[in-house]
């Protein structure tokens, strides 16, 4: 579930160069196996799980940040609410802060956060360790 | 080519969406749009089976570089406006998720929508009771004419201009 690990991993790693990485790690290893053990490296991929594709108010991907970050990941994290539906913090921050009224812009509802959801933010979909 | 701007980026997007695949009737001004994010021009038809059959409307958006966080300002343009109970002949639109009601949620397609729902719903095609005195004294800017919503739409509104003016009147 939540691994430690992932913040220090580059978010944007696509499955197409993890093959690439494990064909080259395969070569590596046949020349030699001293080598394999000095230079660990870890290599993941990782997605939110939200109950939607996209932002519902920047219209961004979730795999993606908000239009005002650069990386996705830790620095532009996704929040739920008590009534399930999710934002990036930075767009959801941003409206409430507009509002007089703080409502969920999807259903309309008091806008509370859903504590429990926003600690286990990261679901780890798949790992390639090289051991 | 200059970066995006947030508001241009979403606006970018629901482009290629609205004329990718427009809702029935309604037809977005591609070219004008895309070279001027802020201001889109919308087609829209009456739907068959409804009071407004057969005839064409012209919507207008227009986009603060605060979109989504602020709502578009939404008027009928051209020269047939619809004679409905919530539009009044200058264009301007009574219709709550344009102010009071907006959410980032909404889109210009859902915006679009509610429109076309709300003339398809219309039973008797008659002017807002007020709409001689609201044409003479609002802003040029829907946004700034503070709506009242009730059921039906009695009609009591005030500009915020003339609200102000009315106030130092009476001082």
């Amino acid at each position: 579930m939540y691994s430690p690990n992932v913040a220090q991993i580059k978010p944007t790693i696509e499955m197409t160069s993890l093959k690439k990485k494990r064909n080259e790690f395969c070569v590596m290893k046949s020349i030699t196996r001293q080598m394999i053990s000095a230079s660990w490296t870890g290599v993941a991929t990782w997605r939110w799980i939200a109950n939607d594709d996209n932002c519902g108010i920047c219209r961004m991907p979730f795999d993606s940040c908000c239009p005002d970050c650069k990386l996705p990941g830790d620095d532009c994290p996704l929040v739920w609410g008590a009534c399930s539906h999710c934002f990036h913090i930075h767009c959801i921050v941003k409206w409430l802060h507009s509002q007089p009224q703080q409502q969920c812009p999807m259903c309309r509802q008091d806008w509370k956060f859903n504590n429990k959801l926003n600690i286990c933010k990261y679901y780890l979909c798949s790992t390639f360790k090289s051991n | 080519m200059a970066a995006m701007s947030p508001s241009e980026r979403r606006l970018q997007k629901e482009l290629m969406a609205l004329m990718k695949e427009p809702p029935a009737g309604v037809t977005v001004d591609g070219d004008q749009a895309s070279q001027n994010l802020t201001l889109w021009t919308i087609h829209m038809e009456g739907v068959p089976g409804t009071l407004y059959e057969g005839e064409k409307f012209v919507l207008q958006f227009k986009f603060t570089n605060k979109y989504p966080f602020d709502s578009p300002e939404v008027t009928f343009v051209g020269n047939n406006i619809p004679v409905h109970p919530h539009v009044y002949s200058n264009g301007h639109i009574c219709l709550s998720i344009l102010t009071d009601d907006w959410s980032p949620a909404l889109s210009v397609q859902s915006v679009c929508l509610s429109i076309v729902s709300m003339l398809s719903s219309c039973k008797e095609k008659k002017r807002p009771p007020d709409n001689s005195f609201y044409v003479k004294t609002c802003s040029k800017n829907p946004k700034k004419t503070k709506w009242w919503y009730h059921g039906m739409c009695s009609f009591i509104f005030f500009t915020i201009n003339n609200f102000s003016k009315s106030i130092t009147k009476r001082n």
